[in-house]
């Protein structure tokens, strides 16, 4: 399916998003008239707020400790002290201070994963959701990389462009309470000020969030610059929150937290108290995004580029879907099948065709991620990935084309294509001039890794090289679309369109 | 009063040998299956079979298990990066983490891939959907290949 610019029917009323597989409710908030509720599907609705953040994409390089992470994607974003107590959250009384904002850039874009995480190392004091009892509500994430973040939840009003995200849009919330963010905290055991109840105690991450107990040696915090690449993750995925509604229920999976006594114990949090994909608690433009960036000739690096982050799907004219494919994801926000051919170049392979269904593991696209990553010992050889210097990469002897079709959950697909060059040339070589000297490239669109370990299908990861010289749209959670005949398209899980 | 109970098994069960079921016995997995509180239901594929485990919230664990008795292999999918450990073992932990010892621990996002002449190990997805599998060479049967682990199971 095919949709053109959605053109929606209604005026310009205040989106209040809801959790998926619901109906949204849309609050008019004409002059003059007290608002009044109605119950439509969540159709883009246009909107005259600036809309667009610059990117750029770089590597993480960090010589002294050996750590180079090529294809980051980073941007900027504005967060303020939120102007009025949640209710229940006001431990020193009186009025809260007037809101300061703080501006942090190296700003990870992660489509990976939901929710703005910041280092505290030169974070300014934000107000820490707490159980009213001042014990913080702290939040544990492991990573399929073996990297962890651990850290208290604050609220913060998250602001990029014109647009701001100054509570969490669940139709009952006080206005500009801001939004749960987490502060990723840099020692496993230290005191934060808490800008609204005093200092905070924190505790050690509990060991039951994780893979392992991290005094074995794995996994390894992702808490400071040099181990985050980072200042901060920018989680824009298709949830609307990082956990949803499994996090809310009882019991609750092991990963946020209350440490009274400095004794955690998994907590159930409500949606609203939970990380909020940003974007989608903004007040405009709220729908999804488009990650638009420009393409490299094959196998040239880039020592780096900008790009744009747009922010709504069909609201402003710079955010049109047009031609783009529109592919929704399952629950899990996968894709259930894709397809891989590889045509070889020379005749020592044979034709390789590869098909990655889920449900056994889903495929997915993730704008956090360096590389397009696929199981595959056919074509490559049979011991890849073979890269010496990068392990996980792969390392063919000459450039390889591949072509995938992905498939939505409505059958639909499409096809693109994409080449892998040698991970160990590519990341080895001084391609790139810094003035005139030769410099490692940071940005490049033909870096492949592997998803497994032999040449059984098992999914495919698109990063940033699939990113590179399209216009990629993320779809959220629980959003519509209309087609040019006005019929709707509920997305329930969300879309990917590209 | 439910927590503390959970704490005391967690305590009583965490340091009692025989925790993993990767390279085990597979009457392990009667271990795996009451902590995790698992659903669990068996498989009989050629030449092996598959011990399936099912907890409430979301992982899914299939072992899988040669003719002689032993866990040769284990898959898992879940929505938060499971106590692997439990899954995988000490040993194969030790071993995990010395053949990841000499590269850079930075957040990269990449999917984890490690393969030595002891262990295989790989995980990969993303916020919520997490999978990954891991098995030890030398136990897989002589006539099944590895990639019997990807294959969806019905």
């Amino acid at each position: 399916m095919k949709l053109k610019t959605s053109v929606p029917p209604y005026g310009t009323p205040l989106l209040v998003a809801m959790e998926a597989m619901m109906l949204f409710v849309l609050t008019s908030c004409g002059a003059g008239t007290s608002p009044t509720t109605q119950v439509v599907a969540n159709l883009p609705v246009p909107s005259m707020v600036q809309n667009t953040v610059p990117v750029t994409v770089d590597a993480y390089s960090d010589t002294s400790n050996n750590v180079f992470i090529p294809n980051r994607i980073y941007t900027s974003v504005t967060v303020c002290t939120p102007a009025v107590y949640p209710v229940g959250q006001n431990p020193i009384g009186g009025p809260p201070p007037a809101p300061t904002c703080q501006t942090i850039n190296n700003i990870l874009v992660d489509t990976g994963s939901v929710g703005l995480r910041l280092l505290d190392n030169g974070v300014s004091p934000l107000p820490v959701v707490t159980d009213g009892s001042n014990h913080p509500l702290q939040e544990c994430v492991q990573f399929a990389d073996f990297t962890y973040v651990w850290g208290p939840v604050v609220r913060g009003t998250v602001q990029m462009a014109g647009e701001s995200a100054a509570q969490v849009p669940l139709g009952f919330e006080t206005a500009d309470t801001g939004i749960p963010i987490q502060i990723i905290a840099t020692q496993n055991d230290l005191s934060i000020g808490s800008l609204w109840g005093g200092a905070i105690s924190l505790s050690a991450v509990p060991s039951d969030c994780l893979s392992s107990p991290p005094s074995g040696g794995l996994p390894t915090a992702a808490n400071t610059l040099e181990t985050l690449g980072a200042n901060g993750i920018l989680g824009v995925g298709v949830f609307l929150q990082d956990c949803g509604l499994a996090c809310a229920s009882t019991p609750p999976p092991k990963q946020y937290y209350y440490c009274p006594s400095g004794l955690c114990s998994v907590a159930s949090v409500p949606q609203d108290l939970q990380l909020w994909n940003p974007v989608a608690a903004f007040a405009y433009d709220n729908n999804g995004l488009l990650l638009s960036l420009p393409q490299l000739p094959p196998a040239n690096g880039s020592a780096g580029m900008t790009g744009s982050l747009i922010f709504g799907i069909g609201t402003q004219a710079n955010n049109a879907l047009g031609e783009a494919s529109i592919l929704p994801v399952d629950a899990y926000g996968n894709f259930p099948e894709v397809t891989l051919n590889y045509t070889p170049i020379n005749a020592a392979y044979p034709t390789v065709y590869l098909n990655y269904l889920s449900p056994q593991n889903g495929s997915y696209i993730d704008s956090g991620t360096p590389s397009i990553y696929f199981s595959d010992a056919q074509s490559l050889g049979p011991t890849v990935p073979n890269c010496q210097d990068y392990p996980g990469l792969y390392c063919p002897m000459d450039l390889t084309y591949f072509t995938a079709n992905v498939y939505g959950t409505d059958k639909t697909h499409t096809q693109f294509g994409w080449n892998i060059l040698s991970a160990d040339t590519l990341l080895n070589s001084e391609n790139c001039m810094n003035g005139n000297e030769p410099i490692p490239c940071s940005v490049f669109n033909d870096l492949g890794g592997g998803s497994g370990i032999d040449s059984s299908p098992d999914y495919v990861d698109f990063g940033v090289p699939f990113f590179l010289g399209k216009n990629v749209f993320v779809g959220f959670a629980g959003t519509a679309l209309l087609d040019p005949e006005q019929q709707v398209f509920n997305y329930t899980n969300g879309y990917w369109a590209f | 009063m439910r927590n503390l109970w959970s704490i005391l098994l967690f305590l009583l069960l965490g340091v009692a040998p025989g925790w993993a079921a990767l390279g085990q016995y597979a009457s392990s997995i009667d271990l795996d299956q009451r902590i995790l509180r698992c659903e669990r239901r068996e498989l009989a594929r050629q030449g092996y079979t598959v011990h399936e485990l099912t907890s409430p919230d979301g992982l899914v664990v299939r072992e899988f298990v040669s003719p002689a008795g032993r866990v040769f292999g284990i898959t898992w999918q879940a929505p938060q990066m499971p106590n692997l450990q439990q899954m995988v073992g000490d040993d194969n932990m030790a071993e995990l983490e010395r053949a990841l010892s000499s590269r850079t621990h930075s957040h990269s996002g990449a999917p984890l891939i490690v393969r030595t002449d002891k262990l295989v190990f790989v995980s990969g997805g993303h916020m919520r959907s997490f999978h990954g599998y891991a098995c030890v060479p030398n136990l897989v049967p002589a006539n099944v290949s590895v990639g019997v682990m990807h294959e969806t199971q019905n």
